[in-house]
């Protein structure tokens, strides 16, 4: 075990070896074949889940924190530093983040089959996986702030992938931007934490900054600033973590970045912006702790988030929009969790989602595949439950576990449920069973339309890879199988059923979620339904989207005309210069007959002149 | 090994090139024209490196004058040729010979008449540009900003497109407008400097001694400080002087475009350090807030204004703008973290600006247009340039890895915690800034996803990917902002002892 710890820093070099060798493949195509490089990079992936495995068990049940740093940037008297924080939450990020990553690399190897960018593909998987790793590792604040946004650019290149079609490359530029939004409140807040810390009176250490210090420095900066300030310096940097965990208003980019691949969505909603919004906000704490009304913003920003997400969700038919808005929704329950300041929940509510997303992700990735036009409707999918059992299965396990119904999905709901029901808080609680309904209905409605029995058009059975199937089952089995010690979760809802009894939770969670599969089942069905506006707002996302496009026009728009000043008025100026150059022009004609007849002109006005002054003096 | 780097040589070789270009040696054999002019071009920014390897950390090295018969130049009126490098301009006069290079190495394609006098008026330009960075003499210095003005005009209006003789006369007129300000502060500070002192001399060094102890009028030094800033923020350019700028960079021909956003505008941003910060201290801290106002101005001001550009290379040229609006507001606010800043965004502005209108020229050679509206679709028949195109839009964008992060961390972060007279202000600027730097990513890419992306551009033409010599230079370009984006600190060093001095002359 020694060995993994002194060698940290190989988990980052053998993705970036591999990003490397995937980009020399790409562009001397002599190089490697298509065959090695997924063969190097799923080798990769595993020796890294291996040691993101051992890491695990090292870290996991201990409070041991490893870490070191050299400088990066000086900023004044302070420096920057680049370091390595390992402990259990960094450890666990990284385990579920490896295994995840081998679920996807054997995916691509399949999907991106006999393309011809395959091994730029990889070369930016790759990195994507490095900056997620770096993120999930490092150990200050300004680094945090380099490798979220670094993991925000490899997400929009990925995104942005087949940019030839214009919808997609426009939606990716969208998301990008939104993600900006976020980088840059992130980096003000930033900019008052380092400030701060400049001018605090006895920081001439670096190691204020450092994650390590964080509680520390966060009670001096809570005095030292005035509530609403300390605040707002909060509310800065959690914006960030809003952006990138998608959370209501910003959660529209996430919808966009769907156009995307099919195994970069999954990627990207199930690790890249999971660990990047959650890892920050985690690693905050000590910060937020402090003040009540930021840990109050959290819970109802997450909690409002993951209703409105789960109902802008049930209106879905696109799979893909509906996964997009159900990742959200579901993010949305983390920041509770994280709030009430159980890191363990948080972690393993977390595992729990991303391996669902996932599968869900790649189950979904097959069956659009089927569709003849590339359309990602469910309406459209010609699959039935007996042509393809095996899928319908994983389908209907992974909405199990999703809508709390079935154990890790069941355990870790009513921890969370059974913490904000213990700290009084009736409010959070009800929206939490807002959520557990919604999720419950769009998730079960998916399966219903999707695996219905009578179909009209049963397309013919395709016989679907093996590289296809193993991470579908990989991912299936990392939902049931508990790999983070969840030993500590049940006992925690032991104890919570000790206070509030079995039969005062059970019976209210779970009859919610039934009843939500009955609504689903008919809804599939089409004998239910709900008003047409109700359908279409839920549809159209609220019209979010929309109000964005109309805001950036109107601006846009109104100083397109603003900005022109400058030009009229140095226009108007050479105006008035080529006017009297004219003049002088026109009286400069090289005409003889001009220049005597100016000069019989002007002798005449001087002479009427000189009259008149003879005049005036007599007059006087 | 002192004697050998003699600042003499690195600033006239140049000229000693263009007067072989020049020359019938070559005759009419543009082929080996264009060689000897990279060839020259190699070894100048070789041996322009060597001033950084044997740059000894002072605050003043390499101090060289030219002797005429054991006397100085124009010695009886105080006037000496004296070039000396600091910590500054020991990094910008290596970076002006790239830059240089670079161009001089594209001109290959994108220059394809009167090779003669186009490679022997680079050299002239680049020749007069070190000067300006490497005078320590007042008058020095204007004779070289002056004589800056001549290739150039030559130089956009000769290979330019468009109404570039149009644009090249607005550039004269612009910048000798300023000069004209700059040339009166410049002699009242000279006379007046010899009026309290009894001695003549033009010497920079001399003069601030001669300012802080001298018995200045208050009003005269105002309006001295009021002249040189005026002539440098044309060149700057600060709004609402910048007309000469967007209209000569869309009309210039690509190398010209590259040397205007990446090293001419970096004299009048060094002008302003070298005389209006470093001469005029208390009336640079005394007018800091308007300063930084100026600059926020500049910023917004020109991203709004790059959104409603058709023309690409326009767009870019408002980038470059905002850019220096950067660079006004980490100076304005006169501390370590501040001007650490101002002059970062200096250098990471060259190498971006550079690229983005190498990047420009190149799709300009195949597309034969830089009109936004007629381009799409090209990362169909260009990936590889596409993929330099995203390291450099990412850079200007200000993504951490790339250059232009930490200028931009340091600039917010200075203008955050400057003791600004007027309280509020230097927080309200820097957040201001931040907000609209969102939007320089919004009209970058939407730039870049106009060009590369969507497949709306149906041609029967097949568009060849770039390689060979332009292949390098946008990759050696890429090449230098991921590496000192990842190291900023090599750069910082550097220079590191040029802001504690200018720090001190504050503290004053």
């Amino acid at each position: 075990m020694q060995f993994f710890t002194d060698n940290i820093l190989l988990i980052f070099l053998l993705p970036l070896l591999t990003a490397i060798i995937a980009f020399t493949a790409h562009f001397f195509k002599f190089a490697i074949s298509q065959k090695t490089v997924s063969v190097i990079s799923t080798v990769t992936s595993i020796i890294g889940a291996i040691y993101a495995a051992a890491l695990y068990y090292t870290y996991n049940n201990c409070n041991e924190i490893t870490e070191f740093s050299v400088g990066w940037l000086s900023i004044g008297d302070l420096t920057i530093s680049a370091g390595l924080l390992l402990d259990n939450i960094s450890a666990t990020f990284l385990l579920i983040l490896m295994i995840v990553n081998i679920i996807i690399q054997i995916y691509s190897s399949q999907y991106f089959n006999n393309q011809k960018n395959y091994n730029l593909y990889f070369g930016y998987l790759n990195l994507l996986i490095t900056s997620i790793t770096a993120l999930s590792l490092s150990s200050n604040l300004p680094q945090s702030y380099v490798f979220l946004e670094l993991t925000g650019v490899l997400c929009y290149i990925l995104t942005n992938f087949n940019y030839e079609k214009s919808q997609i490359s426009e939606s990716a530029k969208k998301s990008f931007i939104i993600n900006r939004i976020g980088d840059m409140l992130l980096l003000s807040g930033i900019i008052v934490f380092i400030y701060f810390v400049l001018t605090y009176p006895i920081s001439n250490n670096s190691e204020l900054l450092s994650y390590k210090e964080l509680a520390e420095t966060a009670a001096d900066f809570y005095v030292y600033l005035s509530d609403i300030n300390f605040y707002i310096a909060c509310i800065l940097l959690f914006s960030g973590a809003i952006v990138k965990s998608a959370q209501f208003p910003f959660h529209i980019w996430l919808t966009d970045s769907i156009n995307g691949p099919i195994p970069v969505s999954a990627l990207i909603q199930s690790v890249a912006t999971v660990s990047a919004g959650i890892i920050l906000t985690i690693r905050l704490l000590p910060l937020f702790e402090l003040s009540e009304p930021v840990l109050k913003t959290i819970i109802y920003i997450g909690l409002f988030t993951s209703v409105i997400c789960a109902f802008f969700a049930s209106g879905q038919y696109d799979i893909k929009k509906m996964l997009a808005y159900s990742t959200s929704s579901q993010l949305g329950i983390v920041f509770p969790a994280i709030a009430l300041l159980n890191i363990k929940n948080t972690l393993f509510y977390m595992s729990v989602n991303s391996f669902a997303k996932v599968s869900l992700f790649l189950i979904a990735g097959i069956l659009i595949s089927f569709i003849p036009k590339s359309s990602s409707n469910m309406l459209d999918m010609p699959v039935s439950k007996h042509q393809y059992p095996f899928l319908g299965f994983c389908y209907l396990l992974t909405v199990f576990s999703l809508s709390g119904l079935f154990f890790n999905g069941f355990f870790i709901g009513e921890a969370i449920l059974g913490q904000l029901l213990s700290q009084n808080k009736k409010i959070a609680a009800s929206f939490y069973f807002l959520y557990l309904l919604l999720t419950s209905f769009y998730l079960f409605k998916s399966y219903f339309i999707i695996f219905k029995k009578n179909k009209k058009h049963f397309a013919e059975k395709n016989k679907i890879s093996s590289c296809l199937i193993i991470p579908i089952i990989l991912s299936i089995v990392f939902i049931f199988y508990p790999v983070f010690d969840y030993k500590t979760i049940i006992l925690d809802f032991s104890k919570n059923y000790e206070i509030f009894k079995l039969f005062d939770i059970i019976p209210v969670s779970v009859p919610i979620s039934v009843i939500a599969v009955i609504l689903a089942y008919f809804a599939a069905s089409n004998k239910i339904s709900a008003p047409l506006w109700f359908k279409k707002l839920s549809l159209n996302g609220g019209y979010i989207s929309n109000l964005y496009d109309i805001f950036i026009d109107y601006i846009v728009e109104f100083f397109r005309n603003f900005t022109n000043i400058i030009d009229y008025f140095f226009n108007f100026t050479a105006y008035i210069v080529k006017f009297f150059s004219w003049c002088v022009s026109v009286s400069q004609n090289g005409n003889i007959q001009t220049y005597i007849s100016y000069a019989i002109f002007s002798s005449a006005v001087l002479l009427v002149l000189y009259l008149l002054l003879i005049a005036g003096i007599g007059g006087i | 090994m002192f004697d050998l780097l003699s600042l003499k040589i690195l600033i006239f070789t140049p000229v000693l090139a263009a007067i072989i270009i020049a020359s019938p040696l070559f005759g009419t054999n543009f082929i080996y024209i264009r060689r000897f002019a990279k060839t020259c071009g190699t070894i100048h920014f070789l041996y322009s490196l060597l001033f950084i390897v044997f740059y000894n950390f002072g605050v003043e090295s390499f101090y060289d004058e030219i002797m005429i018969f054991g006397s100085g130049w124009l010695e009886k009126l105080g006037i000496n040729a004296a070039f000396g490098l600091d910590g500054l301009t020991v990094l910008l006069a290596p970076l002006t010979s790239f830059i240089f290079l670079i161009s001089l190495i594209v001109s290959k394609t994108m220059i394809r008449t009167k090779h003669k006098m186009y490679y022997s008026l680079m050299f002239i330009l680049l020749s007069t540009v070190l000067g300006v960075f490497c005078s320590k003499d007042m008058f020095l210095f204007l004779i070289f900003w002056e004589a800056e003005l001549i290739p150039l005009y030559f130089l956009i209006s000769e290979w330019g497109s468009c109404n570039c003789k149009h644009s090249a006369m607005k550039y004269l007129l612009y910048i000798f407008c300023g000069s004209i300000f700059l040339s009166v502060a410049m002699i009242g500070l000279f006379f007046y400097g010899y009026l309290s002192n009894g001695e003549l001399s033009a010497s920079i060094d001399f003069l601030r001694v001669s300012m802080t102890d001298g018995i200045f009028p208050v009003f005269l030094k105002k309006l001295l400080f009021f002249g040189f800033f005026t002539g440098f923020a044309v060149k700057l350019p600060i709004i609402p002087f910048h007309i000469w700028f967007t209209d000569s960079q869309s009309d210039s021909a690509t190398p010209i475009s590259m040397v205007l956003s990446a090293i001419i505008i970096n004299t009048g941003a060094y002008g302003i350090i070298r005389f209006n910060l470093d001469l005029f201290p208390e009336l640079f801290i005394k007018y800091s807030p308007f300063i930084m106002i100026f600059a926020v101005i500049n910023i917004i001001w020109a991203s709004l204004a790059a959104f409603k550009q058709n023309d690409i290379k326009k767009t870019i040229a408002y980038y470059s703008i905002s850019q220096m609006g950067l660079f006004l507001l980490g100076l304005s606010s006169l501390n370590k973290i501040g001007l650490d800043g101002a002059i970062f965004i200096m250098l990471s502005h060259s190498f971006i600006s550079a690229g983005l209108f190498l990047i420009t020229g190149l799709i300009y050679q195949v597309a034969k247009t830089k009109t936004l509206q007629e381009l799409s679709g090209l990362g169909e028949f260009m990936p590889i340039l596409m993929l330099f195109a995203y390291v450099i839009n990412f850079a200007a964008v200000a993504v951490p890895l790339t250059i232009a992060f930490p200028g931009q961390l340091l600039v917010f972060l200075g203008a955050f915690s400057s003791d600004c007279s007027i309280e509020p202000l230097a927080k309200i600027c820097s957040f201001i800034a931040i907000l609209i730097m969102l939007l320089a990513a919004s009209y970058i890419f939407k730039l870049f996803h106009k060009i590369f992306c969507t497949s709306q551009f149906y041609s029967t033409k097949k568009y060849h990917d770039v390689s060979g010599h332009r292949l390098m230079c946008i990759a050696v370009i890429c090449f230098c902002i991921i590496l000192f984006g990842c190291f900023p600190d090599s750069l910082m060093s550097i220079y590191n002892n040029f802001t504690e001095s200018l720090l001190e002359i504050l503290r004053v």
